[in-house]
């Protein structure tokens, strides 16, 4: 009886080793992951993946610039006022949309009215501007007050085709607008880009195809099809490599893996700079990190190149680099001759000797966030650094939305904390920004430091427009908060991905080709599969 | 407990595999307790990093290799013995008696008890460990004491459906009928009669239960609530080396083999433990 | 035997309302803003305020449950703020992936955790017994994901045999959606090459999630097995001259699967909800992961949506096994009806 069920068992499990399915030859594939979701919905992007998909999948009136600005884009061109506060943008004739129909200056606004309805994503950069459309290839936006960054922020707007859009509105909280396509377009597209969406599930996978109406041009071999896999563990991400069933890994598994990966034949790594660094934040209102010279104590105890040695991809691939002041390499008021970072033991314990902690020192808290595994071996490293100048150290693991709860409060908010940033628009103001006092309690702002002449040095810096007194006024913010050490800018990242060698990605493969904008190196129709 | 020369030592040993568990079992006790005298690098324990000696495979310096930042996973195995098994052993304590309590209690009184237990089991099996491990987070320190409090409270409904249903059957007995006869107490009915009965699958998954409790401590620390690093724990040294799985195969292998050698030598104890309650009846 | 069932239905129902009050409180108590989370670091105060208003999230808390409640009597769950649709869309497409995969892994608990099981109690202390012992405990050291990996590494990796992920290979047309388990659905289709690539790419997901359970019931039956043996009426039967294997099916094996089936029950149920990070491995796009991501990020309709689910599977799944125990004992049938 027993023995009768087990052969059935047996031979159930053997017809259905069957032979796997074949592989589609005639199209070109690009298989690619992300961490999930990948949120569709142009107007709430507010992470890697999704911008990746909004990149594809949407066109916005500029783009980024290698060479640190914007590049034409849906606009061919562009005037501004005298006053600073008036854009005239003239529209690219014959741009089509996935759905048929010519985009009009009429998308580009009703892009604008949605997500200043829809209030989510990057909502806040657009506050206040209102548009009006005097022909149909004419756009004109009126901003509340000039803004150096405007044409930046403008990545972050990607037009999508109205008529479409309205006609697939549900009933929801937006009036006549019902619920402005939410519904819809969290699955479906309505944009003009290089790709079109043919499959879209936030927690499995997106499938693109190319968009044969695109306006503009796509490398040769341009990947026909794009599947985005969300949220693949590290070690299956190395096995589909390893089959080569897979063109680019993500820039979120082990280094462990990514050189076990480059090691291997027909695979290297490819990075994208420029765009972000690292920041551990003090919070400059709980003991002991309240006190200057026991931060300056902090700063000069760090072991920067053992830091920079830990990110190592492989013995030559650098994970990170070295930074000067604040701002990475590819935006504007990014100064060599601000400070270096530098550790010097004796400096450190003259400053904690300083502090009014040097006999009675409680001990600082010093958390990572679980979700982010590298942030432990940063957290250790620290751990040891400062146990070499007296500083004790508890380290403790939180998770994200734990950490997003502790921030709202200073008398919460950790000790020191750590967060990897990037830029989501290519301005220094992306970044510089996040240290203006109205990002407190916020995960931006750990470092609940108060300068009210920073802030205004910030604002001031977005209201000019000459980029010498920009980059001037940039110089200054970032001399007074690195005085006042409230956070630690270790270095600048470099966030690399492996790829099979029959895929080139020139943004990626070529550094000085990429632009300072998250998710801006990943144009599909710029890749080329050979295989 | 058991002590050579005693009584129970005696029926505990005539299984020579009790023994053997029983060895394993002292082994490891004893090699977590003195852990800092008899580990090659008992600094590896805490936060030390050395980043020339990363990811090392299995050498005569380092038996079971190095981890991503170079600590020695020989001594941070000996180490994480400590918290994994005090982790277990509290864990099984708290909750197989509320478990079996509530099992018997349910099994063995038809009517309103049976409903009133079992549906209450039913909603606590319903919470998501995760959601109930986080929701602790949000109100009370995270500690190793509320760590155990709330693995024991995701962990008691499984032993009350088990101690239930088989129960339920032992109730139908000649035996049991016979003590209801004779007028013996509701007390002495269950757990002189019906207890014993159900003890062979209750201690057999309690052995299981300790491999499953020390992994779940992965998820406990995944979440901040349970081992802080640098101090170590088995399960999440398996769960996290195996994000490193084929390359850097020793950082989860070792642990992991440790976690087997603690089940096994506790199985094996456990069917000794069982043996016991089988003569006593 | 009637009345015993509505009991159980009328109690059921009770338990799902005492799960929807009790995760509806609980949820709210993990820490962080759940309209934060969904809008990220960047967004401003008021658009946190108006996402918050927009999910009633700034009202009492039993004005929150009751619009819920109202929302829930006519079946709508509400949006999640992690996949930014509709919870029910949601679950109708990620439950039946994970319920595929752990109706399959359940099966292979039952036909490789039994007979094990049986396997050794038959020859108690002899080498089977040890080699079964040493086998079952294997599924307990590492968790189900870990496995997951190692069978990856060595079927998909090194033998080059199975598919690594999803539940179909790319160039497979997807049968239509009837029953949602894609093995099924291929079958109904009559798709013989759809039905062979989805099983395939189930295989391995599938002996992963199922190695614990299939030792756990490998030791609950062989221990179960060895104390119905030393009954009475086992020695009693032997007397009256049946087969040896007669009894062993049928008066030691059918009360000995009690515990074992009790477990296993518990473990088909709590894994609609534990399997995420096997779906994560194999890319398997199912409900675990999805509500485990929904936890992590706070989404509360996700979380209360996902958690009803799994209780009504741990409500129906355990009137099944009591249900079936009682067959199992047929004098506990009596009882029960009492």
């Amino acid at each position: 009886m027993i023995n009768r069920r087990m052969l059935l068992a047996w031979t159930l499990a053997l017809t259905l080793c069957g032979v796997a399915a074949t592989a589609n030859a005639q199209q070109r594939v690009l298989r690619h992951d992300e961490s999930a979701p990948g949120r569709l919905d142009p107007s709430k992007v507010v992470d890697y993946a999704s911008s990746v998909l909004a990149m594809n999948v949407y066109d916005t009136l500029v783009n980024g610039d290698p060479s640190g600005g914007v590049a034409p884009s849906l606009a061919e061109s562009w005037t501004l006022s005298a006053d600073g506060k008036v854009y005239t943008f003239k529209l690219k004739p014959g741009v089509k949309f996935h759905g048929g129909g010519e985009m009009t200056s009429e998308d580009v606004l009703f892009a604008l009215e949605r997500t200043l309805a829809l209030n989510a994503g990057y909502a806040r950069l657009f506050k206040g501007v209102t548009g009006t459309a005097p022909d149909a290839r004419t756009v004109v936006l009126t901003l509340p007050a000039p803004n150096a960054a405007f044409l930046a922020t403008l990545v972050r707007l990607p037009v999508m085709q109205k008529s479409l859009v309205l006609k697939n509105v549900k009933p929801g909280n937006y009036g006549d607008k019902g619920d402005y396509g939410e519904a819809f377009l969290a699955e479906r597209d309505a944009g003009s880009g290089a790709y079109r969406v043919v499959e879209h599930n936030p927690q499995e996978q997106s499938v693109l195809a190319k968009f044969d109406g695109y306006f503009g041009q796509f490398a040769t071999n341009a990947p026909d099809v794009v599947r985005i896999r969300y949220g693949v563990e590290p070690a299956t991400v190395r096995t589909l490599m390893a089959r080569r069933e897979f063109e680019v890994t993500s820039q979120w598994i082990p280094s462990e893996i990514k050189r076990a990966l480059a090691e291997t034949e027909g695979m290297s790594v490819i990075s994208e700079r420029g765009a972000g660094y690292f920041i551990m934040p003090m919070n400059t209102t709980r003991p002991p990190t309240d006190d200057p010279h026991f931060r300056r104590a902090v700063a000069l105890g760090l072991d920067y190149t053992a830091l920079i040695e830990l990110m190592k991809v492989t013995p030559n691939f650098a994970g990170a680099v070295p930074i000067t002041g604040m701002l990475p390499s590819g935006l504007l008021g990014h100064d060599k001759t601000l400070p270096a970072n530098r550790r010097d033991v004796a400096a450190a314990k003259a400053e904690l000797a300083k502090s009014k902690y040097a006999s009675n020192q409680p001990i600082m808290e010093l958390i990572w966030v679980g979700e982010v595994p590298l942030e432990e071996k940063i957290g250790l490293l620290v751990l040891q650094n400062l146990a070499e100048i007296g500083i004790k150290v508890n380290l403790t693991k939180v998770p994200w939305t734990l950490l997003t709860q502790q921030v709202t409060k200073a008398e919460t908010t950790p000790n020191m904390t750590q967060r990897f940033v990037s830029a989501p628009y290519p301005d220094p103001d992306a970044l510089i920004s996040q240290n203006h006092s109205r990002y407190k309690s916020t995960t931006l702002k750990m470092d609940w430091y108060s300068d009210g002449e920073s802030d205004k040095l910030i604002e001031a810096a977005l209201a000019v427009t000459d980029q010498g007194k920009r980059r001037e006024l940039y110089g200054q913010v970032q001399r007074r908060l690195l005085d006042a050490t409230s956070s630690i800018y270790p270095f600048e990242t470099v966030a690399t991905f492996v790829k099979q060698n029959y895929t080139v990605a020139p943004m990626l493969d070529d550094t000085s080709k990429g632009v300072a904008v998250q998710g801006g190196n990943w144009m599909f129709r710029t890749f080329s599969v050979n295989k | 407990m058991l002590w050579p020369r005693s009584r129970l030592w005696h029926r505990f040993s005539r299984n020579p595999l009790s023994v053997v568990g029983f060895a394993i079992m002292s082994v490891i006790v004893l090699a977590a307790l003195l852990a800092p005298w008899v580990t090659p690098y008992p600094l590896h324990a805490g936060a030390v990093v050395d980043i020339s000696n990363s990811g090392k495979p299995p050498s005569l310096a380092h038996p079971f290799g190095t981890d991503t930042v170079g600590r020695d996973i020989l001594t941070r195995t000996v180490f994480a013995y400590r918290l994994s098994l005090l982790l277990g052993i509290v864990v099984l304590s708290l909750a197989t008696p509320v478990g079996v309590i509530v099992g018997l209690l349910a099994g063995y009184f038809a009517g309103w008890r049976e409903t009133v237990f079992m549906r209450i089991t039913d909603v606590f099996l319903s919470i998501p460990p995760l959601v109930l491990a986080l929701a602790i987070l949000g109100f009370l320190r995270p500690n190793m004491i509320n760590a155990m409090i709330a693995v024991s409270a995701m962990w008691w409904p499984w032993y009350a459906r088990l101690t239930y249903n088989v129960t339920r059957q032992v109730a139908t007995e000649g035996y049991v009928a016979a003590a209801e006869v004779v007028g013996a107490s509701a007390f002495h009915i269950l757990f002189r009669e019906i207890l014993p009965n159900c003890a062979a699958p209750i201690v057999t998954k309690m052995t299981l239960d300790l491999g499953f409790v020390i992994l779940l401590g992965s998820s406990l620390s995944f979440l901040g609530l349970g081992v802080q690093p640098p101090t170590p724990d088995l399960g999440s040294m398996v769960a996290e080396g195996a994000r490193y799985l084929p390359d850097l195969w020793w950082l989860a292998v070792f642990p992991g083999l440790a976690i087997l050698c603690a089940v096994l030598g506790f199985n094996l104890m456990g069917d000794g433990v069982r043996d016991l309650l089988d003569v006593e009846r | 035997m009637i009345k015993y069932l509505l009991r159980r239905l009328a109690a059921s129902i009770v338990v799902l309302i005492g799960v929807s009050v009790l995760i509806f409180l609980i949820a709210r108590v993990i820490p962080g803003d759940p309209a934060r989370i969904a809008l990220g670091p960047m967004a401003s105060e008021e658009q946190v305020a108006q996402l918050r208003a927009a999910l009633f999230l700034d009202r009492p808390l039993i004005a929150q449950y009751v619009e819920f409640a109202r929302n829930l009597l006519r079946g709508d769950l509400g949006v999640s703020l992690y996949t930014n649709r509709t919870v029910t869309t949601d679950l109708r497409q990620f439950l039946p992936a994970t319920a595929e995969l752990v109706a399959a892994a359940s099966l292979l608990m039952v036909v490789i955790g039994i007979p094990l099981g049986v396997l050794a109690g038959h020859f108690r202390d002899r080498w089977p017994d040890h080699a079964a012992r040493l086998a079952a405990l294997l599924g307990i050291v590492a968790p189900s994901f870990v496995w997951a990996i190692i069978l990856v590494l060595v079927f998909s990796y090194w033998l080059d045999l199975t598919p690594v992920i999803g539940r179909l290979s790319d160039s497979i047309v997807r049968p239509p959606v009837t029953t949602g388990f894609v093995t099924v659905d291929s079958l109904i289709a009559g798709d013989w090459a759809a039905f062979k690539d989805a099983s395939w790419h189930l295989v391995l997901p599938a002996v992963a999630l199922s190695l614990s359970g299939a030792g756990q019931a490998a030791r609950l039956t062989r221990a179960n097995l060895g104390e119905t043996y030393g009954r009475d009426y086992i020695d009693l039967a032997r007397a009256y001259g049946f087969a040896g294997r007669t009894i062993a099916w049928k008066y030691a094996l059918r009360p000995a699967m009690i515990p074992t089936l009790t477990i296993l029950g518990l473990d088909f149920a709590a894994k609609l909800g534990n399997a995420f990070l096997v779906e994560a491995v194999f890319a398997w796009p199912g409900m675990a992961r999805y509500g485990v991501n929904a936890i992590l990020n706070k989404d509360l309709n996700a979380i209360v949506g996902t958690v009803l689910v799994i209780g009504f599977g741990f409500v129906v799944i355990n009137l099944v096994i009591d249900l079936f125990v009682a067959y199992l004992d047929p004098r506990i049938r009596y009882r029960a009806a009492v």
